[in-house]
């Protein structure tokens, strides 16, 4: 435990154990001074200590558990390589733009965001996926059965969380400052969504699909649910919308919602609920956790930064703006004896696909066309690189400017919004040329 | 698959399907610590029972936002109550340490917004 937790437990202790108590647990003591933990305080003393408590009705009033000890391990993800970790609980990790220099996304190069905490047992034996709702047909499917029955395709696919780039705002917007790297492009293998769903039956009432997966809520209370996010109709029925269960090749990493999970290219990650349990297929937009409010939502109309916005003038996000990343040189690069340098990176939109990149080192002031690839599949990220010659030694910032098929470029500066979403402005990096 | 010890950290690690390992090639993570100053034992005991502080080290509100975000949490996400004088004291921290001004660490620190004619946006 860090002394300063230690010093603060205690402190809370010291002067009043049983408000102590009632703050961290919700427990209250009872006239046997016994300490009783109400149904919400229980979970959560279940969930930090990671079990149940048999005898919890015998806990004493004011005891802080022996078991909560800090212990000092380094932290690492299993099967992740590189990723900046922004928080451990949940656990929300990005890449750095230079370990995402690959055309597909290795696994343990792929981001990981989590909402709540994964479930322990991702197993593919015995894991099932409903399909209910207005259905003719309701569906109760293992692995094996999606396989079996439903054409195996297997798609490179781009995959972005909705508030990449979120740490560029001014004023700060709440939530995981990520920077560039909360976006992926890994090999997906799995069944169309739209297959899945036409086996069901649409029925004509059928508007939107509600989405769950086994994860936990952060609280423990099992009654609440971490994240349940849906899409309409029309993006569930495209045939790149897909139910996966293998991440390039091979199972699903476990924090990437093994073993069986939707991926929705180009919207918000979130619409790609992990361990996927259930698809709901609703009459009306889906009003899960997370999919109300603000979450997921950007005002209706352009606001100024910090501006206070009413709720009612949010709109739910839907295909991700037009992007791209450099992913090489690292910034902060030296370049040695050379004054010239490929750069090169990825695009990405989240509808259509990317016209054109171009690149600039004199800050904007002029702009060189890179050499694009297309796309090997709708909805995959477009690799391009560009040759660069610098006039002398210095410091120049290269920046990269995406185009997509409709004309939009990607901005100058971020398009500030209360929630810090789709934070899409060019991405830059710096170079030092020696000589 | 047998649990690690029981333990505050633990059960973050013991959710993580695979098991964590002491890799050598991650990210050598510190305990997070909140900057000193009054207030802070109390943010360190009560805002980490289901979150871990990292989140708040990442943030930057003013109080008033600060006060909406916490009441999200204990209408929507099970949070206990915290009395008057608690959450005035965590609010007093949170404003003082994690409060909205500008950040040079993002990503594009060379676009400030310009100045606003009028009434202050917030």
């Amino acid at each position: 435990m860090t002394r300063q937790r230690e010093r603060g437990l205690c402190e809370l202790y010291g002067e009043d154990p049983e408000r102590a108590d009632h703050l961290l647990f919700g427990r209250e003591a009872c006239r046997d001074r016994r300490g009783f933990l109400r149904g919400a305080g229980l979970a959560a003393m279940s969930a930090a200590l990671g079990a149940a408590i048999p005898f919890h009705r015998n806990m004493p009033s004011g005891l802080i558990p022996a078991a909560f000890a800090e212990d000092k391990k380094p932290f690492a993800i299993q099967g992740k390589d590189g990723l900046v970790v922004l928080n451990d609980r949940p656990l929300n990790a990005e890449t750095p733009a230079h370990l995402l220099d690959d055309d597909v996304t290795p696994t343990h190069r792929h981001f990981v965001r989590n909402n709540g905490l994964p479930p322990e047992n991702t197993s593919p034996q015995g894991w099932k996926v409903k399909i209910e709702g207005e259905v003719n047909q309701p569906l109760d499917l293992s692995i094996d059965e999606l396989k079996n029955r439903f054409e195996v395709v297997r798609l490179k696919l781009q995959l972005e969380c909705g508030g990449n780039g979120r740490a560029g705002f001014n004023p700060p917007a709440s939530g995981n400052q990520w920077t560039v790297g909360a976006v992926g492009n890994s090999e997906w293998t799995g069944v169309r969504l739209r297959d899945v769903l036409k086996a069901a039956g649409l029925k004509d009432s059928a508007v939107y699909t509600g989405h769950y997966g086994a994860d936990a809520h952060l609280s423990g209370d099992p009654s609440k649910v971490p994240i349940s996010r849906g899409m309409p109709i029309a993006k569930a029925m495209d045939p790149h919308t897909l139910i996966v269960f293998e991440q390039n090749g091979k199972p699903i990493h476990p924090q990437n919602g093994a073993p069986v999970r939707i991926l929705a290219p180009g919207w918000p990650g979130s619409v790609s609920q992990k361990w996927l349990t259930r698809i709901w297929v609703r009459d009306k937009v889906h009003d899960g956790s997370k999919m109300t409010g603000t979450s997921y939502r950007v005002p209706s109309y352009p606001v100024a930064p910090g501006e206070k916005v009413p709720t009612e003038a949010f709109k739910i996000i839907e295909a991700m703006p037009v992007k791209s990343v450099i992913t090489s040189p690292e910034t902060g690069a030296a370049l040695g004896s050379g004054r010239a340098v490929e750069v090169r990176g990825s695009a990405w939109v989240g509808d259509g696909f990317v016209r054109a990149v171009h690149v600039s080192h004199d800050f904007g002031a002029s702009w060189t066309e890179a050499e694009l690839s297309p796309a090997p599949n709708p909805f995959s990220w477009q690799r391009w690189r560009a040759n660069l010659a610098f006039a002398g030694k210095g410091y120049y910032e290269v920046w990269a400017r995406a185009t997509d098929d409709k004309g939009r470029m990607q901005p100058f500066a971020v398009a500030w919004n209360p929630k810090g979403y789709l934070n899409n402005a060019m991405h830059r990096i710096a170079l030092r040329v020696e000589a | 698959m047998t649990r690690p010890p029981f333990g505050l950290r633990a059960a973050a690690l013991a959710a993580i399907a695979a098991g964590v390992v002491a890799a050598a090639a991650a990210q050598d993570l510190a305990a997070p610590e909140l900057p000193a100053g009054e207030g802070a034992e109390l943010v360190d005991a009560i805002c980490s029972g289901c979150h871990s502080l990292r989140l708040v080290l990442q943030q930057g509100m003013s109080r008033d936002r600060w006060a909406e975000t916490i009441d999200w949490m204990v209408e929507e996400q099970g949070m206990a109550e915290l009395d008057a004088e608690t959450g005035d004291a965590i609010l007093d921290y949170l404003a003082a340490h994690f409060g909205d001004e500008f950040r040079a660490g993002a990503p594009s620190p060379f676009f400030q917004p310009p100045p606003l004619a009028g009434p202050a946006a917030k």
